[in-house]
């Protein structure tokens, strides 16, 4: 399984990044006032949103070719939790499209969600 | 006859910033357990880009407006030409038919490659026949185009690029050295035609070492990227939007934004 791979000094994320847990629930109310819950997923899900400034051309080129050679979100790959080190074995892209700004030479900027469901 | 996608006075077709996206379809099988069935439908493969321009003159303005409504906006496609990528096809492999090369040349793999490519080959013309090996590229000829390439030889022989239309060429010639260089050439055609011919010219009994050719529509060329079957010329571009907006700031001033889509190739 491919890793995602790092973009400059062996990091995969920059500041500022963002870390999400979801546990979607369905909750039915009733006029009573009473209500009912059930796990819409019984796995729980991470997703990590990592956004990317100032990247090189070569960096920016890693992470395009990585999303080309897995078509969007239809391929599993590792993911390094960028807080705690842990690798994740099973990890998509939550999009199937990614964009990259070019505002000035050399220079390019994006934003990436990966997902990850519990084992 | 094909639709070009129109220039700016410098020759080139996008401004900073330029965004590009790449899009994939991926249908998902999602149960209350999982979303681990995946599949791929790579014939939705898509890429766009969304040019945004500044400080356009009058006739830069007047010139696309007049081809958004000659493509009639979303409806009929262009040629397109990714301002980020390569435009030529099999940049590192000479051997491949999308080069073509005329008679008393031989391509054969070089030793070794520089550390921006993975492949390189060695050129050698038959003694007394200067030989040629050049790619075709469907695109307007008045665009300003620049050719890169790396290249080394025994001291003293050289390597001479050219860009060929129908209306002319031009070229540059390079001594190469023992050591892998970067070189490049640009020019332009002012008036247009449908093909462009990009290439390199050996003297008779001369060799040389080349890889990492890089066609740009630039002034300048940009960072290497190795490209596949394909470049980055796209001949059923269409404009994502069925209308566009001009916005003027000052007397030959205007503004605009425009975002032109493409099928990806599986």
């Amino acid at each position: 399984m491919p890793d995602f791979p790092e973009i400059g000094c062996q990091a995969v994320a920059q500041y500022p990044a963002s870390f999400e847990i979801l546990t979607p629930t369905v909750i039915q109310r009733y006029v009573d006032g009473g209500e009912q819950r059930f796990p819409c997923h019984i796995r729980a899900r991470r997703i990590w949103t990592l956004r990317l400034q100032r990247l090189d051309e070569a960096s920016a080129a890693r992470i395009l070719d990585f999303f080309n050679s897995l078509a969007g979100r239809s391929t599993s790959f590792r993911f390094r939790d960028p807080w705690t080190g842990t690798w994740f074995e099973r990890c998509w892209f939550n999009d199937d499209a990614l964009s990259l700004d070019h505002p000035r030479d050399g220079i390019f900027t994006g934003e990436i969600e990966i997902i990850a469901e519990d084992e | 006859m094909p639709h070009y996608y129109p220039h700016l006075n410098e020759g080139i077709a996008a401004q900073f910033p330029i965004r590009r996206t790449t899009r994939y379809r991926t249908v998902v099988n999602a149960n209350d357990l999982t979303t681990n069935l995946r599949a791929s439908d790579p014939g939705a493969q898509r890429i766009a880009w969304w040019l945004r321009y500044q400080g356009l003159a009058d006739n830069e303005m007047a010139s696309l407006q007049s081809f958004f409504r000659t493509v009639r906006g979303p409806l009929d496609s262009f040629v397109f030409l990714d301002p980020e990528a390569n435009l030529l096809a099999h940049s590192e492999n000479l051997a491949d038919p999308v080069w073509q090369s005329t008679a008393g040349l031989s391509v054969t793999p070089a030793s070794a490659a520089p550390v921006e490519a993975e492949e390189a080959f060695r050129l050698t013309s038959a003694p007394g026949q200067p030989a040629q090996i050049y790619q075709t590229i469907n695109a307007d000829a008045s665009y300003r185009w620049v050719l890169s390439v790396y290249a080394r030889a025994a001291a003293g022989d050289s390597l001479t690029l050219f860009l060929r239309s129908a209306n002319g060429e031009q070229s540059t010639t390079h001594v190469l050295e023992s050591e892998w260089k970067r070189f490049h050439f640009g020019g332009q055609f002012w008036s247009s035609g449908d093909t462009v011919e990009v290439g390199m010219q050996l003297d008779g009994g001369t060799s040389a070492d080349v890889t990492a050719l890089q066609l740009e529509t630039q002034c300048s060329p940009s960072r290497y990227k190795r490209s596949g079957p394909r470049g980055g010329v796209y001949s059923e571009a269409r404009f994502a939007q069925d209308s566009v907006r001009f916005t003027t700031l000052a007397p030959n001033c205007h503004q605009a934004a425009l975002i032109v889509t493409a099928p990806l190739p599986e």
